[in-house]
């Protein structure tokens, strides 16, 4: 019960942050209590990201059991052969080979969720569009040149830069956005949302893992304080009775 | 009984406890009108207790290095058990310290509190405050993230702008020729070591001094003006238990605020843990906005206001001026208040207006210094700074000629 009204408590707080943001697209909120959120997030990163991407702060065995992952079935499925379950998590391209194919290492994302925000990760992965004058033939709406290819592109499709000229008067010049070109992605516009939300809502989790325990174990601390301060404030209130 | 009476009567015989007692906690006499306000001086000191603690247990398990320090960080957040509680509860504190010690010092502001014969407790709880902001200032650097190092590049940069020495004491401030390794390792030995040491001797000095004198009030009054025939203060009530039992109540109102920014809002909005911070240190990369923590930011709000050269002096080496007197000229204002009255209640129209200028341009500074520089901040910072020293500068003069209203004989709850 506690629990449901500190999260409608967080929801209406992020509601009206999300409405202050006055996104077209929508502002991505992290929910850690969707743990199959968190799960298909992990599969997207384990299938998609992990082979340039390390997670060198978080470990597999963290990860199985905040993510409610038996251990057996984790170790078979989402383990490398050459880790163990103790292990960080690292990626199996080498820093100078990042650099020699992509010209730039691949950020460790364990805290990008934290250095950016989950939002910014969200919006990042449906912000690739084509552009023949970069090496990998694609650009981000977010991240201007990036040297990353956008690898969910047979999910998304392909995506096309479409400005609108705005006023001159205006500093940001022109407004953008990507539509969807002609050839499709397997899956449709709404599943591919869910599917950046979840790799969103992963990654905000793998920035901040103490937060499973941190908010349960804060409100029987506040609990308490709050009765300790009845009780000390009853216990002033005595002592100063003859005070005058 | 027999046992623990015996005993206290055997330390007594060597060390005078039941003395000690007795003039500090039983028969202290405190005004029996002190506010809110006055609660912030023990919350000072439990959080400076709470940084000492917690530190501790964080030195137990972070590297020093320029190569390890960020990730024992992350190793203390994800692997050490309740690692993150710690470390949340220390970074926290240190915001905390931040605003308890402003609230602290405004109140002596407002009533006066470092009048005669208390020049001395504010000389050394300004002198407290000051290494309190190095001690703040070296521990930032060491998470060894991108707003550490680049916030420690530039403040170490200002012994640089210093003429003639500047170049020689900047590298040896350093122990490099920019900030690397050799500087987080010496850092790390002063913040832990030697500034928690003289800060131990500090808070010491600044309490045995307050204890000789006595607390001010929010009326200003000296309360052993009127004593009965013990010599006891007829408006004073003992420390102990009226002042332990209203701290405890402080205390455990302060403990709720505190532990539900730690529990739910631990990177206070990107005040607390900078967004910067969540990178690990790049001596290649400068960030394009450079921000000092928000504690500081005032302060730094300052060193930018000055942006141009004067006296063929560099503007850099101006602005470091400025800042440093920012801070020093807080020390003199026993000196600088011509009031013969303590307390704002009594004192005249100017002075409300003045210590008002203060407050609001403290307080634009901090906001100043938080956002990019630009032509508005940048002139609104230097308003503000003027506002900030005119409150100091002018003192003299206004506290000498405004009509004060007349101070009560008795305090009035």
């Amino acid at each position: 019960m506690r629990r449901a009204i500190l999260i409608t408590l967080f929801s209406c707080f992020f509601s009206i942050v999300a409405v202050a943001g006055g996104s077209d697209q929508g502002v991505m909120t992290p929910d850690f209590s969707d743990q199959a959120s968190l799960q298909r997030g992990l599969k997207i990163y384990s299938n998609y990201c992990s082979g340039c991407h390390q997670l060198s702060y978080m470990r597999y065995k963290e990860i199985s059991i905040d993510l409610g992952i038996p251990n057996a079935l984790f170790e078979e499925n989402l383990l490398p052969k050459y880790a163990r379950m103790g292990s960080q998590i690292t990626a199996t391209m080498a820093s100078v080979d990042a650099k020699r194919w992509f010209g730039a290492k691949a950020p460790d994302l364990t805290l990008e969720a934290k250095r950016r925000s989950p939002n910014w990760i969200y919006h990042y992965l449906q912000g690739f569009y084509q552009d023949k004058s970069r090496p990998l033939g694609v650009n981000n709406l977010l991240l201007e040149n990036v040297a990353m290819p956008n690898v969910l592109e047979h999910l998304q499709g392909q995506r096309l830069l479409q400005c609108q000229q705005e006023e001159k008067s205006l500093k940001s010049g022109h407004n953008c956005r990507t539509v969807a070109g002609k050839i499709k992605g397997t899956v449709s516009e709404q599943e591919f949302k869910q599917i950046a939300y979840d790799t969103a809502n992963f990654l905000a989790y793998t920035a901040d893992p103490s937060r499973f325990q941190r908010e349960s174990l804060g409100l029987k601390v506040l609990l308490f304080i709050a009765l300790f301060c009845v009780f000390a404030y009853l216990l002033k209130k005595e002592f100063w009775r003859d005070v005058r | 009984m027999g046992f623990f009476s015996g005993l206290l009567d055997w330390l007594d015989e060597r060390f005078p406890i039941k003395a000690f007692y007795k003039k500090h906690f039983s028969e202290y006499y405190v005004p029996k009108n002190l506010n809110a306000m006055y609660v912030f001086g023990v919350l000072a000191m439990l959080l400076l207790f709470n940084q000492l603690i917690t530190g501790i247990w964080l030195a137990m398990s972070y590297t020093p290095t320029a190569a390890g320090a960020f990730a024992s960080i992350q190793y203390i957040m994800r692997d050490v058990p309740y690692g993150w509680l710690i470390r949340y509860m220390h970074t926290t504190g240190a915001s905390a310290l931040f605003i308890v010690l402003y609230i602290h010092v405004l109140r002596g502001l407002l009533y006066g509190s470092y009048q005669r014969p208390r020049e001395l407790v504010w000389l050394l709880g300004m002198t407290l405050y000051f290494i309190i902001m190095i001690e703040a200032f070296m521990g930032y650097l060491l998470p060894w993230g991108q707003m550490s190092y680049w916030g420690a590049q530039v403040i170490t940069s200002l012994f640089g702008s210093i003429p003639v020495i500047g170049k020689g004491l900047e590298q040896w401030v350093r122990g490099d020729y920019l900030v690397s390794g050799v500087t987080l390792g010496r850092f790390y030995a002063l913040h832990i070591i030697a500034f928690p040491i003289l800060m131990g001797l500090l808070v010491y000095l600044h309490l045995s001094t307050l204890r000789h004198v006595g607390s001010n009030n929010p009326q200003g009054i000296d309360i052993k003006k009127h004593v009965n025939k013990k010599g006891v203060p007829l408006d004073g009530v003992p420390f102990s238990p009226y002042f332990i039992t209203k701290d405890i109540l402080a205390i455990a109102i302060f403990l709720f605020l505190f532990y539900a920014v730690i529990f739910f809002f631990p990177d206070g909005f990107g005040f607390i843990l900078e967004k910067a911070n969540f990178e690990p240190a790049n001596p290649l990369i400068t960030p394009v906005h450079i921000e000092a923590a928000w504690y500081f930011s005032p302060f730094y709000a300052m060193l930018r206001a000055i942006t141009f050269s004067l006296f063929g002096l560099d503007a850099k080496f101006l602005g470091m001026v400025v800042m440093l007197s920012s801070v020093l000229i807080v020390f003199f204002v026993p000196w600088l208040d011509k009031s013969p009255v303590r307390s704002i209640r009594y004192k005249g129209y100017l002075s409300k207006c003045f210590l008002c200028v203060f407050v609001v341009s403290f307080l634009v500074l901090a906001v100043m210094g938080s956002l990019p520089v630009g032509k508005t901040t940048t002139w609104v910072s230097q308003l503000a700074t003027l506002g900030y020293f005119s409150y100091f500068l002018l003192m003299p003069w206004y506290s000498r000629v405004e009509a004060t209203k007349p101070v009560p004989e008795r305090v009035s709850p």
